[in-house]
């Protein structure tokens, strides 16, 4: 082969390199948005056939996947004329699944995720429809919800998706260990370091915990010192103070004290909560998703007590709020063949059959108001019981507040601050200015 | 060569050439591109020219990530290729029931790695994984560790899963290699005297380096592209002891969405691995020579 031979060859590879990129990165895209366009809407839409995706993340060993997947399923046999397509990533991938097929601009019809914070990128490009319309006109969501359900679905005043899940931390205690150490459940912060100590001492770790433990403590302390102050700072409208770094440092102390499994950030929630059922630990702080896989033979000797107080005259705090939503993509919403029918799906999913399901057979708090009975799952019965008692007052996860980067610092620092990275004040300074160099658009 | 027949050719290869063009030259030029972008993977892209590498450059925790790549390729190269090459020897050697232990030693390669990766889990687990509960059980119980936390573990721990899985295919390239070795060489060696060490060491391994460049190529390759293991084990974590290079990737591109910056990581890797595998390649050809 001769030089210019060889020029030819290498200028032919590349520019047919070029034009199967042009191909391959306009060709996904818009052709099926102009195919999905050209389709005509048919005359009945309720009855006319059609096909819906629908994404999420309860599957698996969630428990949430014993009462979700049935109902999918249910719903899918009840409405022959539509296609359900069911695509499922267990847990936190269900994340990555949904960008990839946003960046893809093949967005699924309608899925499960968590509040705006996580989808605030995919509201201001336009990939999820704004629900709020939707709902003032649908009468049969009025009063469904309990207040400020929509809260962490809200950016800008617009609601973008339905609750499906209440997010709330439970403290539960396995009061036979108790007894068998001769131990009070503790009911403030000096009593708890007492009953950390004694069970430490007895070979015991003290609390079945994974990384989200002190994250969930933390959120408990500085919402006792801070009481209705607080929101405004989480928002970055006013600063923190010393509390912040005497909360962390009330955490440090759990830590120093052995309070923790050692390697606690290696795993896994569920894995941490096999601690608490394997009887090697009498306490558990996490979130009240898991109540659904506490082990049967230790509901009668388990409680959800409130996290303790710092001070006996102080409130105690739960933390309560709807953190997990079903959204409606723009594709399917500007699609009239399935609009309704996405619609329809996206009620049925946060709606009163689903929410009931999910507390009944999975332990999963629904944020639906409904006339609770004694069918409900015995653990969930008992943090509803004490969140609904009034002896607790209530305050959303912190990470609901923050932006996507703040919160993503924020769960690191706290990862610091355990692993003696950082010391409370470091964590304090840096948390603040996580918070103010990263504040949350949907509050601007 | 007749013009006809350069058409002929031309058409033939067309197809296989196309092929290769749009599924491994092309994203790699859809990488490159991408890298000089600041792009969440949903928003319009912003033309950043050399920005994202700018930052690559300052950046602590990709330079944790490539030390962290490169003790990895050290247990690839120190432990995997020499053990590979042990093993392959029993075979060729032809010890008894070795068509069994061949079988044997090519098992985790067919394995999925999201499944060694949870053996590997279960292994390491603190309380209930059998490592710690083996050391406990014999008395070595100060020597437990927090194997998947502990700095001064981690990365090794991870690296073990890596080393098990890949070992059976460098020992069968290696076995094909020693397969090669004629065997009227083994013969003069031995009647001058070589005892089987010597051989090994002064016919064998000279006469298979060629083999040894290629899996010395597939260790640095393995070593930079190396993700599941990572991701299924310790997510990088904790506080990225055990980030990689390809797990920092991924990170940021699909966990922060920050596919700009995750480009020009994937950009780099590629660089690199390239300059490591042809200065591997240029070091073992000066040896030979």
């Amino acid at each position: 082969m001769n030089r210019d031979t060889g020029i030819k060859s290498i200028v032919l590879v590349l520019g047919m390199a070029l034009i199967l990129m042009a191909c391959s990165e306009g060709g996904g895209s818009s052709d099926r948005v102009v195919e999905r366009q050209g389709e005509s809407a048919p005359a009945d839409t309720e009855k006319a056939a059609v096909e819906l995706t629908l994404a999420h993340g309860w599957t698996g060993e969630a428990a949430m996947a014993k009462a979700f997947e049935p109902a999918v399923e249910r719903y899918a046999q009840e409405h022959d004329y539509i296609t359900l397509n069911v695509e499922t990533a267990p847990g936190n991938g269900i994340r990555d699944k949904i960008v990839t097929e946003m960046a893809a601009n093949d967005p699924p019809d309608v899925f499960l995720h968590w509040g705006v914070r996580e989808t605030e990128r995919y509201i201001t490009n336009g990939k999820i429809a704004d629900l709020t319309d939707l709902i003032a006109d649908d009468p049969e969501l009025n009063g469904l919800y309990s207040a400020n359900a929509y809260g962490s679905a809200t950016y800008r005043g617009r609601i973008y998706a339905l609750p499906i899940q209440e997010n709330m931390m439970t403290f539960l205690v396995n009061t036979k260990m108790f007894e068998e150490y001769g131990v009070d459940i503790p009911e403030t912060f000096d009593e708890l370091k007492e009953a950390v100590r004694t069970f430490e001492e007895n070979g015991l770790i003290p609390f079945a915990a994974n990384g989200g433990t002190p994250r969930a403590m933390l959120l408990s302390l500085v919402d006792q010192l801070y009481g209705d102050d607080l929101r405004e700072r989480l928002i970055g409208n006013q600063p923190f103070d010393d509390r912040l770094a005497q909360a962390a440092g009330y955490v440090k102390e759990l830590v120093e004290l052995g309070a923790f499994p050692e390697g606690m950030e290696t795993l896994s929630t569920l894995q941490a909560l096999e601690l608490f059922n394997a009887g090697m630990s009498p306490m558990y702080f996490q979130h009240s998703w898991t109540l659904g896989s506490v082990a049967e033979d230790l509901f009668e000797h388990v409680e959800v007590i409130p996290f303790p107080k710092l001070s006996e005259a102080g409130d105690a705090y739960m933390t309560s709020a709807a953190g997990y939503f079903v959204y409606l993509s723009q594709h399917a919403y500007e699609d009239e063949s399935k609009r309704e029918a996405a619609w329809e799906l996206v009620k049925y999913l946060a709606g009163p059959e689903v929410g009931k399901d999910l507390e009944v057979i999975s332990g999963n708090p629904s944020p639906i108001v409904w006339d609770r009975n004694a069918d409900m799952h015995p653990m969930l019965a008992k943090a509803l019981k004490l969140r609904d008692s009034g002896t607790v007052k209530t305050f959303a996860d912190h990470n609901e507040l923050l932006s996507a980067e703040a919160s993503k610092r924020y769960n690191d620092l706290v990862t610091k601050l355990y692993l003696n990275e950082i010391n409370p004040e470091e964590y304090a300074k840096l948390f603040e200015e996580a918070i103010l160099d990263y504040p949350n658009p949907a509050f601007e | 060569m007749k013009k006809e027949q350069r058409l002929l050719i031309v058409t033939f290869s067309l197809p296989a050439l196309l092929l290769y063009i749009y599924f491994f030259l092309s994203p790699v030029g859809e990488v490159m591109y991408y890298s000089f972008f600041e792009w969440d993977a949903v928003s319009s892209k912003t033309f950043v020219f050399l920005e994202n590498f700018k930052v690559l450059i300052s950046d602590p925790v990709f330079y944790r990530s490539l030390l962290n790549t490169l003790h990895l390729l050290a247990f690839l190269i120190l432990l995997m290729i020499p053990l590979a090459l042990l093993l392959a020897y029993l075979l060729y050697t032809e010890v008894r029931a070795f068509k069994f232990l061949r079988t044997v030693f090519f098992i985790p390669v067919i394995i999925s790695s999201v499944a060694t990766a949870l053996m590997f889990q279960f292994i390491y687990e603190n309380y209930f994984g059998i490592l710690n509960t083996f050391l406990r059980s014999i008395g070595l119980g100060d020597y437990t560790r927090v194997w998947l936390s502990d700095p001064a573990t981690v990365m090794s721990a991870v690296s073990l899963p890596l080393v098990w899985s890949h070992l059976g295919l460098i020992m069968i390239i290696l076995l094909a290699g020693l397969q090669g070795v004629s065997t009227e060489v083994l013969e003069a060696a031995e009647m001058d005297g070589a005892n089987e060490f010597q051989r090994l060491i002064r016919v064998i391994i000279p006469m298979i380096s060629g083999v040894i460049s290629l899996c010395l190529v597939l260790a640095v390759t393995t070593a930079f592209k190396q993700f599941d293991f990572i991701l299924i084990l310790t997510q990088g974590g904790p506080l990225h002891r055990s980030e990689v290079t390809g797990s920092y990737m991924y990170n940021q591109g699909f966990g922060m969405m920050n596919y700009g910056y995750g480009s020009a990581i994937a950009v780099s890797i590629m660089v690199i691995a390239v300059v490591v595998s042809v200065a591997v390649q240029k070091a073992l050809n000066k040896a030979e020579r």
